[in-house]
């Protein structure tokens, strides 16, 4: 609602029309108020009710003010002045239009509804008429999350319902995908915070060195072309690398029967409280929506009903590339990855004996 | 059975016993239960060949002969087929668990299919003494060795010669599959050991061995029935359950005398089986003295020495005051469900190991090895089910359950048990480590790990109960689905990139959704999606219901539901995990093929131990490279096939 000009003094009161003075009253309330007969007689502009009936008529003949019902009784909502202005200048039907949309409140109106609401309006008229309207700025389109193809239009002074525009997660009527990135990333480094320890003890770098050692030792076998000292594709297994924390390192989990890993509440206090949220308000139920998704994402795995951990490794994936490689024989031999697979067969045109996967894949660390 | 797994049998009988093997087996597969005569008109073979080649499978219980009526019928056995491909995994397994000397004891055993427990010892003794590469059995078929199991072909020993020592060249006696055992390790990581000869001192200590062995569960009597077919073995339990539970010459008639006769049957199936496992204990003698190997198994129990068997005792006639001493009749071989229980085990660390840590996987292994004593097999298909349960009662059924001090005896006392603990809040004055290496206190460290394996979000391990000791067991039925489905989830991240993954597992979730929830559920956006999803509908991954709305069933009046069916799903990949082990032995027999010149050069018999004074350089050069690609290719048959023990061999039907 464009904020309305400040009452004026009251000593100036007494110049002003009645109209405007009633006008300047209703408009130093909040915007979206609705009065009454009895609230807008409480005002004390006019003298008895007939003379308010009076002024009202005049204002919602001058489009300053709005007609509603409640409970059978009528009630009235007023409008800027500079719609009520540039909507004097409307025509009938872009009158009939807005009026129609206006009726809709924040829950805005598609174009189809909005037509067999206005009648017989056809198709270009129409089109024509809104392109209008948003040129004068009395009205703003919008897309709605659950129909994203279709064109839904609201009153340009107001901002739509959150079922329309989708929560935090959307951004103009789409999924904003960097946000999510940007907050999982959050949620994935406060988590692992909460839910491992570093351990800090020099037997285990001892234990990593002697591991580090015995991992080079077999690479230099591997390169002294001992056959025997190849007995996997990759020379150093993915299993024996430790997963670091941020400290670089080892991570191991927390205690049998710890109780503090990280719940939903808790990690919507550590986002909030972070401040990288600006002016965006994330409610515990969007964020259980993007936990729930993380779930499935193999970042974080619930610990008991409420509490979560991170999937050993999944911070450190997201700190660097994916180096922890985890696949299974099937998709590591050319086989499993193979696009022509289902057509592979002894004597077809595809076969194991020309086959160029298997070749290029021998060839690999050979 | 399918097209891929009759190849891969084929090709996995081939690579052992040579190609008329696999052509006899081929012909059987094809045809199916048929008699000699049908057989052989199905075959190209000659009668002569056919009979030579089906004496070899038979041997090996590849084909399974009915005797139930007067013509013998014949089958193939797809169990012991495949078994073939993880021979080299077995001797490794057991070597792992019971040493060295175990594990070639079981390659041993699994080169002659089955055998008496004096073959055995005499074969066994014959492999250090004879300098002869290839065994040759019984019935005169000679034994291809040959890669699938990782055992070295001459070849490979040959470069391994010359490459490090004239070890091959000094005594190339040994027979390529005592060597398997060192080559290829699960994990993967590259340990090269350079292992003293060990030589079983004495036949007492072979039989202590066995003992261990057969106490465990890993070889198991050989049973007359071992060598029918599975519906025989039905037919015959039947027929006796006819005979002895039911009236003569009423069969039983309405639902519940059949119900009735399914229990009896699954009993009788199962006392059929078990009989043999009575036996092992029946048959074994015990001296005066408990075997001194007590450190990684409870000390065998002393039989009952009752007249029969006291007869056999003094017939085997060996020195008994080493320990247990068994029958030198007895026929024995390795149980294949066995080698299922262990590869389970071995997938299970690797998750601990992946999800917790690497002590904890340490410990867990320990704990799961320990269980491993308990369970013969993965799923029991004969299992005693009560018939009409209390539908009040909670029942869990524990088949197998382990102390933390039994595994803190077990565990190698070199494993670091602080490492992979966090600090105990209660104990922040640093007096945890109180130095004591007590067992008491060694268990108590292992307690704390394996409360954090069953606090896990997969629950590695349950609580059982703490009578005095605190004892756990293993859900192993849901573990198995769980490893189905993370072996899924990595197919499908590997193919379908981390997306793919997500959607799967929200489906997996959520059930069936149309497009937008899944989008809406899944936060992404429905063009991002859309192509993952048709994609995945494609591989087979996802499925897509419609639901019309009207008679019409036009699309714009049509709900699409996507949905993940995870046993489809399980299926579609065993037959992949199938085809591609097939391909790999494909493969590995055409690189072969093409190094065949300088391969079977080093073969000669003039050119062994003088391989320096005859291969040339690129003789030498395109020998490694062959080794090299071999072994690669091995490796990776190992790992798809461990994929098949997921997908099929650790759950029930």
């Amino acid at each position: 609602m464009a904020t309305p000009p400040p009452p004026p003094p009251d000593t100036k009161a007494s110049k002003m029309s009645k109209l405007d003075q009633l006008y300047e009253k209703c408009a130093a309330l909040p915007p979206e108020t609705v009065f009454h007969q009895r609230d807008l007689a409480d005002m004390q502009v006019t003298d008895d009710s007939n003379g308010l009936l009076l002024i009202i008529q005049q204002m919602v003949a001058s489009w300053l003010m709005l007609t509603l019902q409640w409970d059978g009784a009528p009630c009235w909502k007023i409008r800027p002045r500079e719609v009520a202005a540039a909507m004097k200048t409307l025509v009938k039907e872009e009158r009939e239009i807005y009026l129609a949309i206006e009726a809709t409140g924040t829950q805005a109106i598609w174009t189809k509804s909005l037509k067999s609401r206005t009648g017989q309006i056809s198709q270009t008229v129409l089109n024509k008429t809104l392109k209008h309207l948003q040129a004068k700025g009395l009205i703003k389109c919008i897309s709605n999350i659950k129909f994203p193809t279709r064109k839904y239009y609201i009153l340009a002074g107001l901002e739509a319902s959150e079922d329309i525009v989708g929560g935090p997660w959307h951004g103009d009527g789409e999924l904003d995908l960097d946000l999510i990135d940007a907050i999982s990333e959050i949620v994935v480094r406060y988590v692992e915070k909460e839910s491992w320890v570093e351990q800090k003890s020099a037997v285990n770098k001892l234990a990593i060195a002697k591991k580090r050692a015995a991992v080079l030792k077999a690479q230099d076998a591997a390169a002294a072309n001992q056959p025997e000292s190849i007995p996997d594709i990759e020379s150093t297994p993915p299993l024996f690398r430790p997963y670091l924390g941020q400290h670089g390192f080892p991570l191991i989990p927390q205690p049998a029967g710890y109780k503090h890993y990280p719940t939903c509440a808790s990690i919507l206090d550590h986002i909030v409280g972070s401040g990288l949220l600006n002016n965006l308000t994330l409610q515990e139920q969007d964020l259980q929506q993007l936990l729930d998704n993380m779930v499935f994402d193999g970042k974080l795995e619930r610990m008991g009903a409420m509490g979560y951990r991170t999937v050993r490794g999944a911070a450190a994936e997201s700190r660097g590339p994916d180096d922890i490689g985890i696949a299974n024989g099937f998709t590591e031999a050319p086989c499993g990855r193979c696009p022509v697979f289902s057509q592979c067969e002894e004597g077809g045109p595809v076969n194991a004996t020309s086959c160029v996967y298997f070749t290029e894949w021998l060839a690999r660390n050979l | 059975m399918s097209k891929n797994v009759t190849e891969l049998c084929t090709l996995l009988v081939e690579k052992e016993f040579g190609e008329l093997a696999a052509d006899v087996f081929a012909t059987v597969a094809h045809v199916g239960r048929q008699h000699l005569a049908g057989l052989i008109r199905a075959s190209t073979l000659t009668s002569k060949l056919f009979k030579h080649g089906l004496a070899t499978l038979l041997q090996f219980q590849l084909v399974l002969q009915s005797e139930l009526e007067e013509i013998a019928f014949y089958e193939v056995s797809w169990e012991h087929a495949h078994n073939l491909g993880r021979l080299g995994k077995i001797a490794r397994l057991v070597e792992g668990r019971y040493g060295q000397e175990a594990g070639e004891i079981v390659t041993t055993l699994l080169n002659s299919g089955h055998a008496k427990v004096s073959d055995l010892a005499a074969a066994y003794g014959k492999i250090h003494k004879k300098a002869d590469v290839s065994s040759t059995l019984p019935n005169g078929t000679t034994i291809k060795h040959e890669g699938v199991n990782g055992q070295m072909t001459s070849a490979k020993k040959a470069i391994s010669g010359d490459a490090s020592n004239d070890d091959s060249a000094g005594n190339g006696g040994e027979v390529g599959s005592v060597e398997n055992s060192n080559g290829v390790t699960t994990n993967g990581s590259a340990i090269v050991q350079d292992k003293p000869e060990t030589y079983v001192e004495s036949d007492a200590e072979m039989h202590a061995i066995l003992h261990r062995l057969l106490k465990a569960g890993w070889i198991v009597p050989v049973d007359q029935r071992d060598f029918w077919p599975l519906s025989d073995q039905r037919l015959d339990a039947e027929a006796w359950v006819l005979d002895h539970r039911f009236e003569k010459g009423k069969p039983p008639k309405g639902p519940k005398q059949v119900q009735a006769l399914h229990r009896h049957l699954k009993e009788r199936m199962r006392q059929l089986r078990d009989q043999g496992l009575d036996f092992s204990t029946s048959s074994i003698q015990t001296g005066s003295k408990r075997p001194a190997t007590s450190s990684a198994l409870p000390p065998a129990k002393r039989a009952r020495t009752n007249g029969v068997n006291g007869a056999s005792y003094s017939k085997a006639g060996f020195a008994a005051d080493d320990g247990v001493l068994l029958d030198g009749d007895l026929v024995v071989r390795v149980s294949p469900e066995k080698v299922s229980v262990a590869m389970r085990t071995e997938q299970l660390v690797r998750l601990a190991n992946r999800f917790i840590g690497e002590t904890t996987s340490k410990v867990y292994r320990a704990f799961l090895q320990l269980l491993e004593e308990q369970l013969p097999r993965c799923y029991d298909p004969y299992k005693f089910v009560d018939p009409d349960p209390d539908p009040d009662k909670i029942v869990v059924v524990i088949d197998a359950k382990a102390s933390v001090v039994r595994v803190a005896e077990v565990l190698d006392k070199s494993v670091d048990l602080y490492d992979g603990l966090a600090e105990n809040p209660e104990f922040v004055n640093g007096n945890t480590k109180d130095g004591s290496d007590t067992l008491v206190n060694r268990g108590k460290l292992v307690e704390r790990h394996i409360k954090m394996l069953s606090e896990d979000p997969r629950h590695l391990a349950s609580w059982a109960s703490s009578r005095g000791i605190s004892e756990w067991y293993v859900e192993f039925p849901r573990l198995s689905k769980y490893l189905i489905q993370n072996q899924i989830e990595e197919t499908v991240q590997s193919r379908f990139e981390r997306l793919g993954m997500r959607l799967l597992r929200l489906l997996h979730n959520k059930g069936k959704l149309d497009e937008k929830q899944v989008a809406s559920l899944g936060m992404c956006r429905p063009k991002e999606i859309r192509p993952i999803l048709s994609q995945m509908q494609a591989a087979g991954f996802l499925d897509l219901q419609e639901i019309p709305k009207d008679n019409s069933r036009h699309p714009s009046r049509t709900i699409f539901l996507w949905f993940y069916d995870q046993d489809r799903v399980r299926r579609l990949l065993l037959e992949d995990a199938y085809k591609a082990m097939a391909r790999i032995l494909q493969r590995i027999e055409m690189e072969r093929l093409a190094k065949l010149e300088h391969i079977e050069k080093a073969e000669r018999t003039d050119v062994k131990g003088n391989e320096d004074k005859y291969l040339s350089k690129l003789d030498k050069q395109k020998l490694r490279e062959w080794s090299q690609t071999e072994l690669k290719l091995l490796v990776q048959l190992e790992r798809v096939d461990d994929l098949i023990g997921i997908f099929n061999d650790f759950r029930g039907p």
